[in-house]
């Protein structure tokens, strides 16, 4: 059943000079080498030492040695992913059951043995091209390298993890995978590995923190990704030395470039297929252990406004729900403001019947409109923060109860106007649209500064706000790349990028990976012959 | 690493281009052209573009030469003369500035505030001028790059719902003016198509300088096309009576424009958006250019000694004393950029002082001073 034994002889291992092929014979080029697949060796060394190539830089990948032979006589190799085998299961599995057989055998025996799977496993795929071998092992099995064998074994183990794994709790989509991240380091580099099974994913591993020694990994895609950008995200973990990383969050911010921006310059995610596509653009996905927020890198504002399920659902959909987040994107931030604006500064705006409703509505109001909005406004932060800290199912029960009762009885007792309440929770419901919460963040503050720039100058200053943020915007960048790209700069990249963003045009016409890849590897798409 | 390089592409500089000429033209142009050409002024503004054409075609010229630059222009010119000429751009974008920051102050008070203190509205104007050129050029060319249809949409829009009021009764007569006439208006409407001679200025942050007489271009006609269609709705809603006395005509216009469905009563308030826009487009050009030339003045002066000294400063040294440099000419040309708004805001014969000297001393040097320089570059040409 299992490939023929060759024996292992140490002398034929060793290059015989003499007999060296011609000159003609011998070279091959380097792209030529890669063409040709290369076949699992009967050296273990060398089978090894092709597995490592192909696995530099992935510190999820363990590669075991072992012997096996009732005198511990034949080296062997389990490869695999860290958390899928191994551990504490390792003696307990399949493998496990195997070794352990094999060590009671004599050397012949073994090669018969596996030979002939006298052990009777189910399941088990030889392979006899490494690259085979390598792709196996990213299903989440092991793989079993044995000297003088010229065969790699694919044994079933655990597999990915998948029990333990939870829903996200936030970024929810209706179609597509529910998993989030763990707050295990080594689970999460496997759920994206599980999404993308190519020994292309490097996983660059760091360890930071003075006392806390938490792991940091960085996980990427060889050819994609840009080196400038990962030698970038490197110097700056490099840069600071800090008593513990509890958190993604302190990565973040040390690392950040502006750090008086209230924008992000790392997306978040809690979903693996998020964090997996990111990777496939090229991007770079840093993990810290103990957390279960992914940081991308680098990032623009268009990337916050996307969800995975923009690219699972049909494209006229995911456009319009994108234009939906834009526009509540600028009202999240200058609603309010643009309320006092009309109604304290330019009513000449409104139309006479609709200014008579407000006037209405205001009336017996003790406070001015400024006073009112900034009331409210108080006290949804207020309602929204005890609602996160409210333990379970008292956390909706406080929004209800704070939304519909309190908002009723201020009304009632003439503290707030009407408008203003359908005001504040327009705006609420705009934050609440968009897909990522610390983007959200952003507009919630600078709802703020709006709410003070129109009530002090109306539509002038609501203009000079926008224009200062603008300004701002338009200078921030993520690792290089202007934040407001594609809306910015988009010739760049040949206009590329404006296909996936306000709207987002059908999968087949999104034919080149965006900017953040490196160039030469943009293509990702193309139509088979 | 993508685009730290402070270049801005072709579409940048068009869009910048284009913004930095209909805010200014379109408010000021069609009271002036109304008063002195009537119809005829439609024309006037098309005609401008020929000489505007040839000024680009001499910009073209010295950009696409051996010296590709406008540092590179300035540095073979002799001391003597280069420093009156750095000193005549330089008070130039100030000027150009103050009149701008007057001109949006004075339409904010009009239209937005008219309770607030000009002395406030002018300070915030500058403080935002001064927060964009400290940003530098990359970010001033993307708030263009991005607010471009933003404000065109809406500003085409209004225009095609004004023009079903439009009396066409009004566009007439035609070239019923005199040729002198017809010179004068065209000269006044050439003087806001020179802006485009801030292009001169842009090419050490273009990708493809080569492409500049391309880019000038478009956006004149961008520009004429968009003054043009103005001049035609406000003509026709209006006639050339009322609008000659009508100082902002084309914001009287949004007031008067319904919209369909008919929920906003007036919307000449959100309109300003579209000339607060335009006009900072043309605050932050101005400053953005003095404080560039007093830095390359400075700079240069420093340089000179440096050479004649043989100091040799490391790169962290250099850097800290860019910033310092950039960061004093910011506040320089913010402080006399106040004063030329002031100065402006409170004579009457100053404002008039200022159109003489754009007329007839500004728009003739700056040609003059493009036709030294190209005859500069063609005899170190012959030479070498």
């Amino acid at each position: 059943m299992f490939g023929k034994n060759k024996g292992v002889d140490k002398k034929k291992q060793e290059p015989d000079v003499k007999n060296q092929p011609k000159a003609k014979d011998q070279p091959k080029t380097e792209a030529q080498q890669a063409q040709e697949p290369q076949q699992v060796s009967c050296s273990l060394a060398e089978n090894k030492a092709a597995f490592q190539k192909i696995f530099s830089d992935c510190a999820d990948i363990k590669m075991r040695d072992m012997f096996v032979g009732d005198q511990q006589q034949i080296a062997c190799m389990a490869a695999y992913i860290e958390v899928t085998g191994g551990g504490a299961m390792f003696e307990k599995s399949l493998v496990g059951r195997l070794l352990n057989d094999l060590c009671r055998c004599g050397s012949q025996e073994v090669y018969r043995r596996l030979e002939q799977n006298a052990l009777g496993l189910s399941d088990v795929t030889p392979y006899t091209s490494i690259m085979d071998a390598a792709i196996g092992m990213l299903t989440g099995d092991i793989i079993l390298f044995v000297d003088g064998y010229d065969k790699a074994l694919k044994i079933p183990d655990k597999g990915y993890p998948g029990v333990g794994v939870k829903d996200t709790s936030s970024e929810k989509v209706i179609r597509g995978s529910n998993e989030g991240f763990t707050e295990s380091i080594k689970a999460n580099t496997a759920l994206i590995r599980k999404r993308i099974r190519s020994p292309k994913v490097k996983i660059r591993e760091k360890i930071l923190g003075v006392r806390s020694r938490t792991n940091v990994d960085l996980v990427y895609m060889e050819d994609l990704i840009c080196p400038q950008v990962l030698a970038e995200i490197e110097r700056r973990l490099e840069q600071f030395e800090i008593d513990g990383i509890l958190d993604s969050g302190i990565v973040e911010q040390l690392s950040e470039e502006n750090w008086y921006s209230p924008f992000p310059q790392f997306q978040t995610t809690l979903r693996p297929d998020r964090a997996a596509m990111a990777v496939l653009e090229g991007r770079i996905v840093l993990l810290s252990d103990n957390s279960p927020v992914a940081l991308i890198l680098p990032t623009d504002y268009n990337s916050f406004l996307k969800t995975s399920d923009d690219y699972y659902n049909r494209w006229e959909i995911a456009s319009l729900e994108r234009w939906l987040r834009y526009i509540a994107s600028f009202f999240a931030m200058t609603l309010p403001g643009m309320y006092l604006v009309v109604s304290n500064f330019h009513t000449q705006i409104l139309p006479t019947t609709l200014l008579l409703s407000f006037a209405a509505a205001r009336e017996g109001v003790p406070f001015p409109g400024v006073v009112e909005i900034l009331l409210m406004e108080l006290s949804f932060e207020l309602l929204r923060e005890a609602g996160i800290r409210m333990p379970g199912n008292l956390g909706s029960t406080i929004g209800i109860v704070g939304g519909l009762i309190i908002g009723q009885a201020a009304v009632e007792a003439n503290l707030v106007s009407p408008i203003v309440v359908i005001v504040v929770a327009f705006t609420a419901l705009c934050s609440f649209a968009i897909p990522n919460e610390e983007f959200a963040t952003a507009f919630r503050l600078l709802k703020f500064f709006f709410i003070a720039m129109c009530a002090w100058l109306g539509f002038f200053g609501f203009l000079a706000g926008m224009l200062t943020i603008l300004i701002h915007l338009s200078h921030l960048k993520s690792f290089g790349i202007p934040y407001l790209m594609p809306f910015v700069a988009a010739d760049l990249h040949e206009y590329q990028d404006e296909r996936d963003s306000m709207v987002r045009l059908p999968l087949f016409a999104l034919k080149r990976r965006p900017i953040y890849t490196r160039r030469g590897a943009r293509i990702r798409y193309r139509r088979k012959k | 690493m993508f685009s730290e390089n402070q270049k801005i592409s072709m579409r940048q500089m068009t869009r910048l281009l284009v913004y930095d000429m209909i805010g200014i033209s379109t408010l000021l142009l069609p009271r002036f052209l109304a008063g002195r050409l009537g119809a005829d002024g439609f024309f006037a503004l098309f005609l401008a573009l020929i000489p505007a054409f040839a000024v680009v075609w001499l910009l073209e010229r010295s950009v696409a030469g051996s010296w590709k630059d406008f540092g590179e222009h300035m540095r073979r010119i002799p001391l003597w003369l280069r420093i009156p000429i750095l000193v005549f751009y330089i008070c130039e974008g100030v000027l150009a500035a103050g009149y701008g920051v007057y001109l949006l102050g004075d339409l904010i008070l009009q239209h937005l505030l008219p309770n607030e203190s000009y002395w406030l509205i002018i300070s915030i104007l500058i403080l935002l001028g001064g927060y964009g050129i400290w940003r530098g050029m990359e970010g001033r060319a993307r708030v263009y790059e991005i607010l471009f249809w933003i404000l065109m949409a809406p500003l085409l829009l209004m225009l095609l719902l004004a023009a079903r009021d439009v009396d066409t009764w009004y566009w007439t007569p035609v070239f019923s003016h005199g040729l002198w006439e017809m010179l004068l208006g065209t000269g006044a409407v050439f003087l806001f198509y020179l802006i485009v001679i801030f292009a001169f200025f842009l090419t050490p942050y273009l990708q493809n300088s080569r492409l500049v007489g391309y880019s000038c271009r478009r956006s004149l006609l961008t520009a004429a096309a968009v003054n043009g269609a103005v001049y035609l709705v406000l003509l026709g809603n209006f006639g050339a009576n009322a609008l000659s006395s009508m100082p902002y005509a084309v914001i009287d216009l949004m007031s008067m424009v319904k919209l369909p469905g008919g929920f906003f009563e007036r919307q000449d308030a959100f309109m300003v958006a579209i000339w607060f826009f335009t006009l900072y487009a043309f605050i932050n050009t101005g400053m953005f250019y003095a404080s560039d030339i007093l830095r390359f003045l400075v700079k240069g002066r420093a340089a000179d000694t440096a050479d004649n000294t043989g100091q040799v400063q490391d790169k962290q040294e250099e850097r800290q004393r860019e910033t310092r440099l950039q960061r004093w000419s910011v506040a320089a040309v913010m402080v006399l950029t106040f004063a030329v708004a002031a100065v402006l805001y409170l004579g009457i014969r100053w404002r008039e002082y200022y159109d003489y000297f754009q007329m007839y001393a500004a728009a003739p040097l700056f040609i003059l001073i493009l036709l030294g320089l190209q005859y500069e570059g063609r005899r170190k040409g012959h030479e070498a």
